[in-house]
């Protein structure tokens, strides 16, 4: 009942025209720099965030996260169509979209990844209703040491559980959190790493960073490795997109272990959409009775994927709105936001500021409704879009990062800093390097230097702090099989390879 | 300087920028466990980079970098730094339109009276949207 009341206040905050109309601009500009390959939803999240200032939070955290969920519909478009994905965790839905695309049957891949992404999306959004305030219940208790441990499970499991080297992620997440140190220490009022840069006291500019990173980087990979995609002209009518029965029953299987595993894996910390979608393609391959078909066109492993990335997206905010501790680079800006706005994200949240915190849900209902009708009879328009040339495109991306960056602080200072930080990712990357444990390493730097701090004065300098209390040593111990279990990994593949 | 050792940059730099955060951070005051001071992270992350950096530096085998090609990196630098420039100095229409063109050079095949009608119209967009409605102080010409 007391769910029922609380869902009441979400929409009487945003059942009104402004609400409606940002919610609808989020979404719409999320499908947007989802269909086209090249701009991702963390550089537009990035580029949105200094026009958020001029918002109050919650129409500012309704906007971000509807283009955060909105790109996810968009995504699978291109890799459907082009064989590209739109967006990072669209990459598996290449695997059997695109052959579906060559066999005619592009218009049925695109209204199940769609249904999918619905219903997934949705699925999670009941779990946020139910064990948010659950979780921020248990939670509340939770001291500085548990924190620490809760952080420190976060920067491993993003770092080790992505698809390149565990120890390459791991170096990437602490020169992320050396970086989080710039700026002015709050205990001592000591400036570190400042260098006599007076834009360096307040710390390095969070949309600095992310733009360099990803949107620079993004950019230069692009024109350097040359894969520009092009659009073969495709018409998606209506009729093309209903399938057929056996499709159904494919569907209806793989609709349910998607929202599932991608409910799940949104909710731990560190696992974002990407690897959702990927674990998601692995299982439906496993249970499938036609694994044969994987990769030639199968329904199942378009829908798995795409309906776990949305579930994940969703219940991502499960521990960001409740812990404060975010799951993924996408996230982790969205917290940066949501601090710059002086609302702090954690267990406090949904009781000190209901309005925030259920107006969030009940966008994301109304913005999911918005996306089945964006993307199911106005399709066609998406896929016109695909055919926007990229050299026309990445030069107005580039001045928007430009124009974007300095409004935040109207510092040129910072724009310069993008244009390091980007040529930086470009560089790392191609030595598999990945950005986004760096990110998120910067982002929780500040917590986790808070926390960590804080635990050792409570325990007066007692490092058996940490495992004393059940809940931090719990975490702790994940974090360790974490690391040991991505050495053995690395072990085991090099003793494969040895033995080929 | 040998091409393949090239390949291992990255984690040569991050070894330097580890001892480098733990140097400078040893001039902070480090305090002790209970109290910690503003040198204490700064020394003890710069050591765990640095140790990471190294293991890297000793399990990676050089590899055999392409070489880059050249055009679109200066292009896409040389647009920035342009616009950092003349923001500064010429105002928002200069700085934006050089931007936007001389990042256009990135890629051979453009077709310049669109690239043209392309900047014009972005930058008088951008304009409205940040400086007219959002109040960004920057001129549109002049400094």
């Amino acid at each position: 009942m007391e769910t029922l009341t609380n869902l009441a206040l979400g929409f009487e905050q945003v059942l009104t025209v402004q609400a409606l109309l940002i919610c609808l601009l989020g979404v719409t500009l999320g499908t947007f720099i989802g269909v086209l390959p090249g701009i991702g939803a963390l550089t537009t999240i990035s580029l949105c965030l200094p026009l958020t200032f001029h918002l109050d939070p919650l129409m500012g955290l309704i906007m971000l996260a509807g283009i955060f969920y909105g790109s996810q519909y968009g995504g699978s478009t291109a890799s459907i169509l082009l064989n590209v994905p739109g967006t990072a965790p669209a990459a598996v839905t290449c695997l059997d979209g695109y052959p579906l695309t060559k066999q005619g049957r592009a218009g049925v891949a695109l209204f199940v990844t769609t249904i999918g992404s619905f219903i997934g999306g949705s699925f999670a959004i009941v779990l946020l209703i139910l064990f948010a305030p659950m979780l921020a219940n248990v939670a509340i208790s939770f001291s500085a040491a548990d924190y620490f441990s809760i952080m420190l499970l976060a920067l491993t499991a993003a770092s080790t559980l992505g698809v390149g080297s565990p120890l390459k992620g791991l170096a990437m997440v602490v020169f992320g959190l050396a970086l989080g140190l710039v700026g002015t220490d709050i205990n001592s009022g000591q400036f570190r790493f400042t260098f006599g840069v007076p834009a360096l006291a307040d710390g390095i500019n969070l949309v600095a960073l992310a733009m360099g990173l990803f949107g620079v980087a993004e950019i230069l990979n692009t024109l350097v490795t040359g894969a520009l995609p092009r659009l073969e002209s495709t018409r998606i009518t209506l009729r093309s997109m209903l399938p057929t029965k056996e499709d159904w029953q494919d569907f209806r299987g793989s609709c349910a272990r998607g929202s599932l595993v991608g409910s799940f894996l949104g909710m731990l910390p560190g696992t974002g959409p990407t690897i959702a979608a990927f674990i998601s393609y692995a299982i439906e391959k496993k249970v499938s009775r036609t694994p044969e078909k994987f990769g030639h066109g199968s329904i199942a492993g378009v829908t798995g994927p795409e309906t776990a990335n949305n579930a994940s997206v969703q219940a991502a905010f499960i521990p960001t709105l409740t812990l404060g501790v975010p799951g993924d680079a996408i996230m982790a800006v969205m917290i940066g936001g949501l601090l710059i706005h002086g609302v702090t994200p954690g267990p406090q949240l949904i009781s000190d500021n209901p309005q925030l915190f259920w107006g969030v849900v009940a966008s994301f209902w109304i913005g999911n409704v918005m996306l089945l009708i964006l993307n199911l009879p106005l399709i066609g328009l998406w896929v016109k879009l695909l055919s926007i040339p990229y050299k026309v495109l990445f030069p107005a991306i580039l001045f928007l990062i430009s124009i974007g960056v300095y409004s935040v602080n109207n510092s040129t200072f910072d724009v310069l800093l993008t244009f390091g930080f980007g040529l930086l990712g470009f560089w790392f990357t191609r030595r598999g390097f990945p950005s986004a444990p760096l990110l998120l390493g910067f982002v929780l730097g500040p917590l986790i230097e808070e926390n960590f701090r804080r635990a050792l004065l409570l325990s007066d300098g007692n490092l058996a702090t940490f495992v004393e209390r059940p809940v931090s040593l719990g975490f702790l111990l994940i974090t360790l099989a974490l690391l040991v279990a991505a050495g053995l990994s690395k072990h085991l593949l090099a003793r494969k390879n040895r033995a080929q | 300087m040998n091409e393949k050792l090239l390949s291992l940059l990255p984690p040569f730099a991050l070894l330097c920028i580890g001892l480098g955060s733990a140097w400078v951070g040893s001039g902070y005051d480090i305090g002790t466990l209970t109290a910690m001071g503003p040198g204490f992270l700064p020394v003890v992350l710069g050591l765990c980079l640095a140790f990471l950096a190294a293991l890297l530096l000793w399990l990676e085998k050089p590899a055999d970098v392409s070489p880059l090609p050249l055009r679109p990196i200066a292009c896409v630098s040389a647009g920035i730094v342009a616009w950092v420039v003349l923001a500064d100095t010429a105002g928002f229409f200069p700085a934006g339109l050089a931007q936007v063109l001389l990042s256009s050079l990135a890629l051979p095949g453009q077709k310049w009276v669109t690239v043209a009608i392309i900047a014009v119209v972005l930058n008088a967009a951008a304009y409205a949207l940040f400086v007219m409605m959002l109040g960004l102080p920057l001129p549109a010409f002049g400094n």
